[in-house]
This record gives C-alpha cells, structure tokens and sequence, in this order.
C-alpha cells in the first residue's frame, strides 16, 4: 500500500518538512515507507532506538525525528509484564515479547509528538497518525 | 667466498578478518500490520495490570495455602491432644520437632503469602524510582516480579510446612505407646472367700484394701488370710476364687468384708 506522503502540503515529494504543518496521516498508517524512512534515520541519527533493562526490566525508547512529521517521536515500551496465566501460577513468569533469535527485539513505534496535526480524531491528543516498524539489538 | 645471504623472512601471514559486531538496528521486512499494533496495546495493558494480577493471584494462593495448613493441622488433631502423650520419649521428640517445625514454617509462609497480596505501605520518591527502575510502570512491573518472589517462597515454605505435618502425623500413627502403668492390685484370699483392690496399708494385723470395683476399704486380719497375690486384675482371680463366674460385680464376690457385706445385706431380702 503506498503511503499518502503528500498530505500536508509537504515541499518534498513523499516527506513533508518539518516547518510546515503535516495533515493527520490517515490514508496509509502502517506504510512500509514510514519503516524504510525510520531505518534510513536510524542509520543516519535521526532516530535512536535502545533497550535498556534497569531492576531486572527491560524498556524499549525510540527517539528523534519522526519519518512523517519530523517531529520528536519520544516512544517507550516496558518489555517486561507479570502474569498469572494458568501455566504459570506455580512459578513466576515473565513474560516477555517474542524476540528474534539473532537479538533483534522487533517494535512498533507510533510517533507521540504532541504537535497540531489537521485532521487528528477526535479523542487522539498526540501523534501525526503514523505507524512504523524498528528492530534493535537487545544488547546494543 | 660468497656473500651470505639472509635468509628470507617469512611473508607476514595475511590478518584475517575481525568477525564484526552484528549492526545495531536491522531494516524490518514489513512495515507494522494491525495485527502488531493490536499486539502492542495488549501487551501494554499486560503490563500496566502486572502488579494487580500478581496481587490477586497471591491472595487466591494465600487462602488455599490457608487451606492447606487447616487440612494438615486438622490431621494432627485426629488422634486428640493427649494421644501425644502416650508415645514414648524418643518419638515424642519427633513428634514435638515435626509438629513445631510444620507450625513454625506455615507461619512464616503464611506471613510470606500475606505479605504478597497486601503488600506493605512504604514511602517512596519520584526521582529515586525513576532513577533506580527507569520509569513508574517500570517500578510497577518490578513490584509485580516481588510479589511473585513472595508468593513463590511462601508456596515453598508451606509446601515444606505441609510435609512436615504429614511427617508428625505419620510420626504419631506409628509410634510405638508407652506401656501401660498396670495397677498394684492385691488378693488376698481367706477361708470366706476373696478380697481384691489396691492395697493401701499393711502392718502385723491386717491388711486394708480399697476394693477394685465397689467404693469403699475392708480390713482383712492378718491371720485370717491363707494367701496373698499381687494381680493385673481383680476379675478372673475372684472368679476362680470364689467360683462365682465372672458376670456379677467382683465387689459381690469378694468375700465378707466391708462393702461386700454392705452389699449382700441389701440384696437379702428381710
């Protein structure tokens, strides 16, 4: 599915810039162009991802420049939860999501940028309404 | 002569290549799907709700351990306190070490599992919280992991409480009894028949004897006795004594002597 990059009024086909304000992304969400962008910022420092486990508790951060908005993401993901599942009431268990076996922890990052999007639904306080795919090593 | 030639130096073996630290970030293959955004919000709710569901899970485990130790304590008691009492020393020092042992270890589980699903008020800082566990779901999640440290001790130390109870129980079932104190019973047998019961006082006399089976004392002469046995029972040596069988009252065949007479002058109809 393409992305819907033009909304906005953006002066670069495909990225809206970052002075300008940027509609709500409703047409294209999850478009794996927002996860190609996210990566190529990734490289580039834009946007930093970690995994960092203090107390025995891992916590995922994505921040930077959002792909979209150019906002700050500013994404947090506590990886670690307790459960009383019926397998594990007779011992502890924590559960943690699935992470690939070659230490890439995969996420889904929504940007939280608190800026003025048109078109942001009601109910929404944050956000420029797109969605985007990060793999960081747990060790890194 | 010729010039010496050096020998040629070995060719420096090429270096192999430094095995590289995997890149931090890797591109994905896909962008998210609903599917993973949905994932997301479920799993962020798992987390938010861990320290309540570990809460509540402590308690349910706190009342069946509860359980558990009321069902083990109940067992001890089948057999009535003062059966304890008739097991012979050595085994009742197992018992005593088995029984405390149980009720020491369900009380600390108990404390244990208590203190999973209540949890203790505590004072605590923003800044300590944010700096020691990153954040305050962080802190919550690591709360949830104690409670269920908690509970998991408290589940061994009751499992632990509970084997110790069966093993007092087992203790208590097979331990062998003390022997049984037999009375002191006196016979004394006379040419008017025999007088059974505990002996109380004998001098150069008579003997005074407080009957086994009737209230009261009869005083047998000295000279009047023919024969005087210590017995485990008064019954079948009356019996035989007397020949009286060993139905009635042994006071009512136990010769002439006090309550014996008493008894028979009662029965003799005037």
């Amino acid at each position: 599915m393409a992305a819907d990059s033009s909304s906005g009024g953006s002066a670069i086909p495909g990225r809206p810039a970052g002075s300008q304000v940027v509609a709500y992304q409703a047409a294209a969400p999850n478009a794996y162009e927002w996860t190609e962008v996210a990566y190529e910022y990734l490289l580039d420092g834009k946007l930093a991802a970690s995994i960092r486990t203090v107390g025995g508790i891992s916590t995922a951060t994505v921040t930077g420049t959002c792909p979209y908005c150019k906002d700050d993401v500013n994404f947090s993901e506590v990886l670690d939860a307790v459960t009383s599942e019926s397998m594990g009431t007779l011992s502890r268990r924590t559960a943690q999501p699935i992470q690939a076996d070659d230490g890439y922890v995969p996420l889904t990052v929504s940007c939280s940028c608190i800026r003025q999007h048109p078109g942001r639904p009601a109910g929404v306080s944050h956000g420029c309404g797109i969605n985007f795919q990060v793999e960081v090593r747990r060790d890194a | 002569m010729g010039t010496p030639q050096m020998p040629s130096r070995p060719a420096a073996a090429p270096a192999l290549p430094q095995p590289s630290a995997p890149p931090k970030y890797r591109k994905p293959a896909a962008g998210p799907t609903a599917e993973s955004l949905a994932d997301r919000v479920r799993w962020q709710e798992l987390s938010e709700q861990s320290l309540s569901s570990a809460q509540a899970v402590a308690e349910k485990w706190r009342t069946g351990l509860a359980a558990f130790v009321t069902l083990a304590t109940g067992g001890l008691l089948l057999k009535g306190p003062s059966a304890a009492s008739d097991v012979t020393t050595g085994w009742r020092i197992a018992l005593t070490i088995l029984a405390l042992g149980g009720l020491l270890a369900a009380i600390a589980g108990l404390w244990l599992a208590l203190q999973a699903a209540a949890g203790a008020p505590a004072k605590l800082n923003l800044a300590e919280v944010v700096a020691k566990y990153g954040g305050v779901r962080q802190f919550e999640v690591a709360c949830a992991l104690a409670v269920s440290a908690q509970l998991r001790l408290a589940r061994l130390v009751v499992a632990g409480a509970l084997l110790l109870f069966v093993a007092a129980i087992g203790t208590w079932w097979w331990a062998p009894s003390e022997p049984a104190q037999l009375p002191a019973l006196i016979s004394i047998t006379t040419s008017r028949g025999t007088v059974c019961g505990t002996l109380i006082s004998g001098d150069s006399r008579a003997f005074t004897v407080r009957l086994a089976n009737a209230s009261g004392q009869v005083q047998v002469p000295l000279a009047a006795a023919t024969s005087v046995q210590i017995v485990a029972s008064c019954l079948p040596a009356a019996a035989v004594a007397d020949g009286l069988g060993g139905r009635q009252p042994s006071a009512q065949r136990e010769g002439s002597y006090g309550a014996v007479r008493r008894l028979r002058r009662r029965r003799t109809p005037s």
